[in-house]
């Protein structure tokens, strides 16, 4: 799972308010995938991500320092900025783990890089 | 060498030629007495009364020919030199159309052959089996009460609340309240059966003399149509209601249109005060519809001549027995609860592209030219989710404006689309754990036919609309009932299957344990045969699983299909109130819907 998936996944357990971020616990992650830098995308994204919660999942894998806090202003001329944004949210991969539901804890699988977010009959 | 006409109508005039040459006429200029007059046609809305007024200032005719569904005329003059008058001075001019539409330009083409129009003429084609029709059900006294009171009746209704949900023509309902959307009626709901009011009953009672109904009609629609109005074409719902409807049309003539499955078109004049009673396949094969026009041509066999006749306001009441669900299902498929719905979709929707997920994908590799071209008209850097992914084949983000995400439910096609594209996640359609409002547009292509309720497949398409962004749009296709639509047949059909279609009771039937409660329901539906037309719209669907392309099937799984008829999807889609449907098409073989979120 890429952290830009990450980013727009929430939690849909029946009666849950707030499902939104799920939290992440990894067992195994992947840093070396490579995928094409294409700024104009990464400038286009920015605006519509979660940087705290892009910052949070970074956290939640021990990687909360290939971010900076903040985004930088005039980000779109930073190429070296929009580097690191595609590398976190396009190239790093949880490849084994669990992503958790903030309220009702409950737990979806991730293998081979897939989260399952299927729910059970009772949870719909 | 035709002096008088400008550039752009000499471009015209020679694309008329074209198509009358591709229509068998020998066309051109060499000079003849008889004549092809481009745009004079009928179906291009000019009145031939007034066409012959021009033409017959020119000289003394032997023959003049409407040709049906055609926009050009055939005439035939006395002389050569009549001809070749009308076709100097004529040639390019306009004459005034009779649906109040811009005017139409003349042109001219000398015909060398004999030709006799009545060849061009199609088959009439038989009559639906089922459909009968009275005419002077009922006298004009009767008629003129029966619209009074129903005016009466609209004016009360759009006092009291706001307009029917429908954009377009106006509502009532007697009895059970119709719901569209899922176009039925809501049993279990208190409020939604009133009496039948008097002039309805009295209709009623009428109705039941002819003998074609079983049982007594308790629900009763009026749609107030005015000129220009139409109604989609629908077979009405098959689980909600009986084997028998009936129409009462009031007011004024309109061209009532059916059409089957394997391509047959049937139309037929229903004139004010006649009862139309569909029974049969006419109730249950035939689609109906009406077109949204102003004007209707209908066909005098007798003189062998077409007219435009002018809509006036039609008021039709359309009978219909609503089903007692405890019962048994006469036709379409059984009624099963939520629990049974997601059972049967486990065992053979989800539960069988698992286990055939290698194999499917290699024949799902070709992607659908229309969504690549719904997806390249978004803007630049748009998010898209593709519900319903499969194999992936819409996951490509090298060359592509847009960038997209895909999920499905079964994990074993999420596998496959994993190594090309890792924005995956496996999530039910029906539920799918993303925000409200957020992306900028949706493809579900392929899906909506496997969910096995109607309820089901409404609230898939909701589920999409809840995903976009205000003015997103979504794509959703979905395998026809239709394999042949406008004489054109689909790619899945095979030669042999063309021109026959198989019979229900023909068909295996595979049976499927449901157990819900604690009884243990048994639904039944029949297997489909591969590549043949479809006989009913519920099914399964064979797949005969290989290991590799080069052996032989090893196991053969079933899937289940509720396969769409034309107009079906839109009615879902308009049923919603936060979407607009921007565009609709058949494209060989699937249902196509564009839809936008409104702002």
């Amino acid at each position: 799972m890429r952290l830009l998936t990450h980013n727009m996944l929430t939690s849909h357990v029946k009666g849950v308010n707030n499902g939104y971020p799920l939290k992440i616990e990894a067992t195994e992650v992947n840093v070396e995938s490579e995928v094409d830098f294409k700024p104009e995308f990464i400038c286009c994204m920015i605006p519509r991500i979660d940087w705290d919660v892009l910052k949070k999942a970074l956290a939640w894998i021990g990687k909360a320092d290939l971010l900076p806090e903040e985004i930088v202003d005039n980000y779109e001329e930073d190429e070296e900025f929009l580097r690191k944004v595609h590398h976190t949210i396009m190239e790093i991969e949880i490849v084994t783990g669990s992503l958790i539901c903030p309220e009702s804890e409950r737990s979806f699988p991730i293998n081979k890089g897939i989260p399952n977010m299927l729910l059970n009959e009772d949870e719909v | 060498m035709m002096e008088g006409l400008s550039k752009k109508q000499m471009k015209k005039w020679k694309s008329i030629l074209l198509k009358l040459l591709a229509d068998g006429l020998q066309a051109g200029t060499e000079p003849s007495k008889t004549l092809a007059v481009g745009n004079g046609g009928i179906h291009n809305g000019v009145c031939p009364t007034k066409l012959l007024e021009v033409l017959n200032a020119y000289g003394e005719i032997e023959k003049f020919s409407v040709i049906p569904k055609k926009s050009y005329v055939i005439i035939t003059y006395t002389s050569v030199e009549s001809a070749e008058s009308i076709f100097k001075n004529v040639q390019g001019t306009d004459i005034e159309k009779s649906d109040g539409g811009p005017n139409a330009t003349l042109y001219f083409y000398y015909l060398n052959t004999e030709i006799n129009p009545d060849s061009q003429q199609k088959a009439i084609h038989l009559k639906p089996q089922g459909l009968h029709i009275y005419e002077d059900f009922i006298t004009e006294k009767e008629e003129r009460l029966l619209i009074n009171t129903i005016e009466q009746d609209l004016m009360k209704q759009s006092k009291q609340c706001a307009q029917s949900v429908l954009k377009h023509r106006q509502v009532l309902h007697y009895g059970y309240k119709f719901q569209y959307g899922t176009n039925d009626v809501d049993l279990n709901d208190p409020m939604a059966k009133e009496d039948i009011p008097e002039h309805v009953s009295g209709v009623i009672e009428k109705v039941m003399e002819t003998e074609l109904w079983e049982g007594k009609p308790d629900q009763c629609t009026v749609n107030k149509y005015e000129p220009g109005h139409g109604i989609p074409f629908h077979v009405d719902n098959p689980d909600a209601f009986t084997t028998s409807i009936s129409s009462l049309s009031l007011g004024s003539s309109i061209v009532f249109e059916m059409r089957h499955p394997i391509g047959n078109v049937f139309t037929l004049l229903l004139k004010p005060r006649s009862l139309l009673t569909l029974t049969g396949e006419a109730r249950y094969t035939w689609t109906h519809g009406i077109k949204p026009k102003k004007t209707d041509i209908v066909h005098d066999s007798a003189a062998n001549s077409e007219a435009i006749i002018h809509r006036g306001v039609r008021w039709s009441l359309t009978l219909r027995k609503v089903k007692d669900k405890t019962s048994k299902t006469e036709s379409g498929p059984p009624m099963v609860d939520t629990q049974d719905a997601v059972e049967i979709e486990r065992r053979h929707v989800h539960g069988v592209y698992n286990k055939i997920a290698s194999h499917f994908a290699s024949t799902r590799e070709k992607p659908w030219p229309k969504v690549v071209e719904f997806l390249h008209s978004l803007s630049p850097h748009s998010l898209v989710l593709d519900i319903g992914c499969g194999s992936g084949r819409y996951l490509r983000t090298e060359d592509t404006n847009h960038f997209i995400f895909g999920c499905d439910r079964s994990s074993s096609l999420i596998d496959i689309c994993q190594e090309k594209h890792p924005f995956v996640f496996v999530s039910d359609g029906l539920n799918v754990p993303m925000k409200n409002d957020y992306f900028d547009a949706c493809i579900c292509i392929a899906v909506i036919h496997h969910y096995f309720t109607a309820e089901r497949r409404l609230s898939a398409i909701k589920e999409i609309v809840r995903l976009l962004r205000k003015g997103g749009k979504a794509l959703i296709q979905v395998w026809a009932a239709e394999q042949v639509y406008k004489n054109k047949h689909s790619a899945y059909l095979n030669k042999q299957s063309v021109n026959t279609n198989p019979l229900v009771e023909n068909l295996q039937t595979l049976k499927v344990d449901c157990t819900g409660d604690q009884e243990q329901k048994v639904c039944s539906l029949p297997i489909h045969k591969n590549r043949n037309h479809f006989a009913q719209q519920d099914m399964f669907v064979p797949w005969k699983l290989k290991n590799s392309p080069t052996q032989a099937p090893t196991n053969t799984h079933y899937r289940f299909y509720h396969v769409f008829k034309e107009g079906e999807l839109e009615q879902l889609c308009r049923s919603i109130d936060n979407c607009t449907l921007e565009k609709s098409y058949y494209d060989n073989g699937n249902w196509a819907a564009i839809i936008t979120k409104d702002l």
